[in-house]
């Protein structure tokens, strides 16, 4: 395979995912074997926890091999001069980072500021972030959805809230 | 017919039929909502329902469950986007036929059949649930785990477009089940450490994750947040046309039925079967296939409706579900320390009944949503996503917070709601992950205890695999994972594009 080649592999989006799988599933074998050597309680391999995780990575592996021959057919039938790399719709990568962002935040804040104050601000943040930029709006929303959340989980139906 | 009358005392019970029609309405909103499903509606009412005495809970999510699966043609017909990946085929001639001003026929026919289908399934599931629980008495601990392992396979094969993928998915799924305490030796496995992983990973919080914040990841990403619904005028459709298509309905909710019982097959593959058929029998449709064709609407949505009766059957009587939301319906069961399997229908009857009863009156309120409500619903799909993804995202936090009181499993539900986007992304689908953490453990107790019975005996090989129905599940195992790998399943295409040039 000449240079090209090569890069269009490492490119592919089958051949990362098959070298992250074959990573993972060696890492769940070696992990495997040394603690049903090493745990006292393991006993045989008949009754050992570490027997199914052992076999889940060998078929890991297997499936690694398997997504990798998938990568290198695709190469091969895009053929030298075209892109081997999937281009689709641009995605909005930083609304969704956002969204993330703004959820772990929401945990870490919820028990500092309890429930309701830390709803408000986390749907008044996504409203904002999502493309909303009348303010009203984005307060009544982030209140009145905050409280009726409140109200139906934690009064009605008797949900514990943080 | 003794368990369908059981299930018919329940149209008399106030507060269950209150229950499932509560969970009808919400059902027919999330159903209808490009980006909102009914797995995630699922999902979530596990955690809600947690306290809930069990029928009380079967009676919500099989109200969800049946009118969810209908209501999404409604966004297949008024918007060409599909609610529910089974109303994919509804689009077809739904769509048409609104953009030429008959969506409320189109709206008609889609309940009529899937409460047709619906009925059918459900009628089903009460006739051959106690055949197939007697069967599987007969099930022996590597029974139950070839069993599990089949579903898995056909589950990764039939749902990606990619057979690795699938398989893919549904091993990280067996990897994320063994985290926890080992239920044989009662030690500690895969924790590395972290002490609240101790009790395992909780279903609940990685199936809100991987089916509901998942869900709203891939809708940000993909900008779909604003969509304009066909505005809907009435008119009048004779209900003596609407029934002539009846006789074909019942062939196509077989084809649903047979469909669903398979693990992982599901509502999208029974659709396009019934379609492919009704485009093979239905020799003067009223509009050609694809422009209209209410035939082709009358196909699609008995069929997948029918699927949920189906996939019910398998998940009853040998505890694997035929698919995500079946699975997660499992887990409600597991929530309330029930047991599903060839013993259910006994020690369980009242749930079963439940099930089935919580299943009709769902139809019931399918029928009476779909013609009252449904044609009402287009200012609805018009909520823009700007408002309805966060609002989502925060019943996901909720719902997994709301099951053990733990900040930990909402943090469990975030790794597994940027996982399922991640998936998506890269083209893997999430149903076979959800099934193998729900059947992981079964899996694992069950290998291990066959293994250990196989050992005291004199041939180990037979007494593993010597049984007449070992060897049919493990020929039908190795069929599904022999038949999906690319090159064997690149000659048996071949194989038959050449028969078929032949002919």
């Amino acid at each position: 395979m000449d240079n090209n080649g090569k890069k269009s592999l490492l490119r592919n989006a089958d051949c990362q995912d098959a070298v992250f799988v074959g990573l993972c599933s060696a890492a769940l074998l070696v992990y495997s074997l040394y603690h049903h050597a090493n745990d006292r309680n393991t006993g045989e391999w008949k009754t050992s926890p570490y027997l199914f995780p052992v076999l889940i990575s060998a078929f890991g592996i297997l499936l690694a091999l398997s997504l990798l021959a998938d990568a290198l057919r695709d190469t091969r039938a895009a053929g030298e001069t075209a892109d081997a790399v999937e281009r689709g719709a641009r995605p909005n990568l930083t609304g969704t980072l956002a969204f993330v962002a703004a959820s772990a935040a929401y945990c870490l804040l919820m028990p500092v500021l309890r429930f309701v104050p830390a709803t408000v601000l986390f749907l008044g943040a996504l409203f904002v972030c999502l493309g909303e930029r009348k303010w009203r709006r984005v307060l009544l929303l982030s209140v009145v959805a905050a409280g009726a959340v409140y109200a139906l989980f934690g009064l009605a139906l008797n949900v514990r809230l943080p | 017919m003794d368990a369908m009358l059981h299930a018919l005392a329940y149209f008399v019970q106030p507060k269950f039929v209150l229950l499932c029609g509560l969970g009808s309405i919400a059902g027919l909103f999330v159903g209808s909502i490009p980006g909102l499903s009914v797995s995630m509606a699922t999902a979530l009412l596990v955690s809600v329902t947690y306290t809930w005495p069990v029928n009380d809970a079967l009676a919500t999510v099989m109200g969800v469950y049946v009118v969810g699966v209908f209501s999404g043609a409604l966004s297949a017909i008024l918007l060409n986007i599909p609610g529910a990946p089974a109303s994919v085929v509804t689009t077809l001639d739904g769509y048409p036929l609104a953009k030429r001003g008959e969506a409320y026929k189109a709206l008609k026919y889609a309940a009529v059949y899937s409460f047709v289908g619906s009925v059918f399934g459900l009628a089903a599931l009460a006739l051959l649930a106690k055949p197939i629980a007697a069967i599987a008495l007969r099930f022996q601990p590597m029974d139950y785990f070839l069993l599990a392992l089949f579903g898995l396979a056909t589950v990764g094969g039939l749902t990606a477009g990619s057979f690795s993928k699938g398989l893919v998915s549904a091993t990280f799924g067996l990897f994320f089940s063994m985290i926890g305490m080992d239920s044989v030796l009662g030690t500690p496995r895969l924790t590395f450490g972290v002490r609240s992983l101790n009790a395992g990973i909780s279903t609940v919080p990685a199936l809100v994750g991987l089916f509901g914040f998942a869900e709203v990841l891939s809708v940000v990403s993909a900008g779909q947040l604003d969509a304009e619904a066909n505005s809907i005028t009435r008119q009048t459709v004779k209900i003596r046309d609407m029934l002539r298509e009846l006789r074909h309905s019942l062939y196509y909710s077989l084809i649903g039925v047979v469909v669903g019982a398979l693990p992982g097959a599901g509502g999208p593959v029974a659709a396009f079967l019934a379609y492919s058929q009704a485009k093979r029998i239905v020799k003067q449709p009223s509009r050609p296939f694809g422009e209209g064709a209410v035939e082709g609407i009358v196909a699609s949505e008995s069929a997948n409706n029918a699927c949920i009766g189906g996939a019910l059957i398998p998940m009853l009587t040998l505890a694997v579900p035929g698919d995500a939301v079946t699975a997660i319906i499992l887990s409600v069961f597991y929530v309330h320390g029930l047991r599903p399997g060839p013993m259910f229908l006994t020690t369980g009857a009242e749930s079963f009944y439940a099930i089935l009863g919580g299943g009709f009156i769902g139809c019931v309120f399918l029928l009476l949503l779909g013609l009252l409500v449904a044609p009402r619903l287009s200012g609805i799909l018009n909520v823009p996503g700007t408002f309805l993804m966060p609002i989502v995202g925060l019943l996901c936090v909720v719902g997994a917070y709301a099951c053990n009181n733990r900040l930990f499993d909402v943090g469990l539900m975030l790794f597994f709601g940027v996982l399922g986007f991640l998936m998506r992304a890269r083209g893997y689908p999430v149903a076979p992950m959800t099934l193998a953490i729900v059947l992981g453990g079964m899996m694992d107790a069950n290998l291990r205890r066959a293994i250990s019975l196989a050992s005291s005996a004199d041939s180990r090989l037979s007494a593993l695999f010597g049984r007449p129905i070992t060897m049919v599940l493990l020929a039908l195992t190795l069929f599904s994972v022999v038949g999906g790998i690319p090159p064997v399943r690149r000659a048996l295409n071949r194989r038959k594009e050449t028969k078929a040039a032949n002919e």
